[in-house]
């Protein structure tokens, strides 16, 4: 695809978030690449295309749109929106997982959900409402 | 001299005696207190042959090399009081035991594909389980998210691992799991 075509693309996708009233940060090019797979879109197959990565903020409401735009779009071989999520520091539970499983927390835990839940052959016994509290038949 | 003779003498018959200390509840020190079974006699003459006394004899009135016998346990008990073990942490305890992305903090990003392939099998494609990247729960989580994220947004390979990849460092032996795989 020419480089004109590419910046039309991009310009069109920009726009389009534009119109939905939403905010655009930033807009990187990751360069042209060949596929990790062929991608079949718009009738055709592709083998290499060019990455880019727009950074904007919008309201849940308007992504929709803007995906929906995307798809439309003849230009993109696949569009992918995702949230912006930081990384929470972890709290690395290595050396209690390497533990047996008599020691682990994780199943310690997992052994005291079991005790809260119904067991099985109370879970579907028929629950008479009358005030007899017994069982006439 | 005179006096090493008669304590060899004496610890040739030696009783030994358990005192429980107060201690912590799990710890039992055993103290030795060794009590002569008789008397000291001294070097017997030739001539007269004095009969050993008795070893009817309590503890308390018990003296070697004018040592009170009780006075010695009292002065042992003490010292072994004051030699106790002094509540503290443990300082041999070891730093515990990081998962690789842990200890060098390192970000799990969808478009990181490099690293993502550090963690998939050259054979099949397919992310090893915990068991074999010994990571911990949550870093693995994040990581199988990041890799489906990055196969469906066309960063990263499906059904095997890149070829430019293949001779990434491998951070892991697949063939060492914690937990002997099914396959």
């Amino acid at each position: 695809m020419p480089k004109v075509r590419t910046v039309e693309t991009v310009k069109r996708v920009a726009e389009s978030i534009l119109d939905e009233g939403c905010y655009l940060n930033k807009i990187v090019s990751l360069g042209v690449r060949e596929l990790p797979y062929k991608i079949r879109n718009h009738g055709r197959l592709h083998s290499r295309g060019n990455y880019f990565l727009v950074r904007f903020v919008a309201p849940p409401s308007s992504i929709t749109n803007i995906s929906d735009n995307c798809l439309r779009d003849l230009d993109i071989i696949r569009p992918f929106i995702s949230k912006v999520e930081g990384q929470p520091a972890i709290s690395c539970s290595l050396h209690q997982d390497l533990k047996p499983p008599a020691f682990r927390p994780e199943v310690h835990q997992m052994m005291e959900e079991a005790k809260k839940r119904v067991p099985i052959y109370a879970r579907n016994k028929f629950k008479l409402n009358t005030p007899m509290g017994y069982n006439p038949f | 001299m005179a006096s090493t003779l008669i304590s060899r003498r004496i610890f040739s018959q030696v009783k030994n005696i358990r005192v429980r200390q107060h201690v912590t509840p799990m710890q039992c020190v055993v103290m030795r207190v060794s009590i002569a079974g008789c008397h000291s006699g001294g070097t017997t003459t030739t001539t007269t042959t004095i009969p050993p006394p008795t070893t009817d004899v309590t503890k308390s009135e018990q003296k070697v090399d004018g040592w009170d016998l009780a006075q010695v346990e009292n002065l042992l008990q003490e010292a072994s009081l004051s030699d106790m073990p002094v509540a503290m942490k443990n300082p041999y305890e070891q730093a515990p035991v990081q998962c690789l992305l842990c200890k060098y903090q390192v970000p799990v990003d969808y478009k990181n594909v490099r690293l993502l392939s550090q963690f998939v099998s050259p054979f099949t494609g397919r992310v090893y389980g915990r068991n074999i990247t010994r990571l911990c729960k949550k870093q693995q989580e994040r990581l199988e998210n990041a890799i489906k994220k990055s196969q469906n947004a066309g960063f990263m390979t499906v059904m095997l691992k890149s070829v430019e990849f293949l001779k990434d460092p491998k951070l892991f032996d697949p063939n060492n799991p914690i937990k002997p795989h099914n396959y």
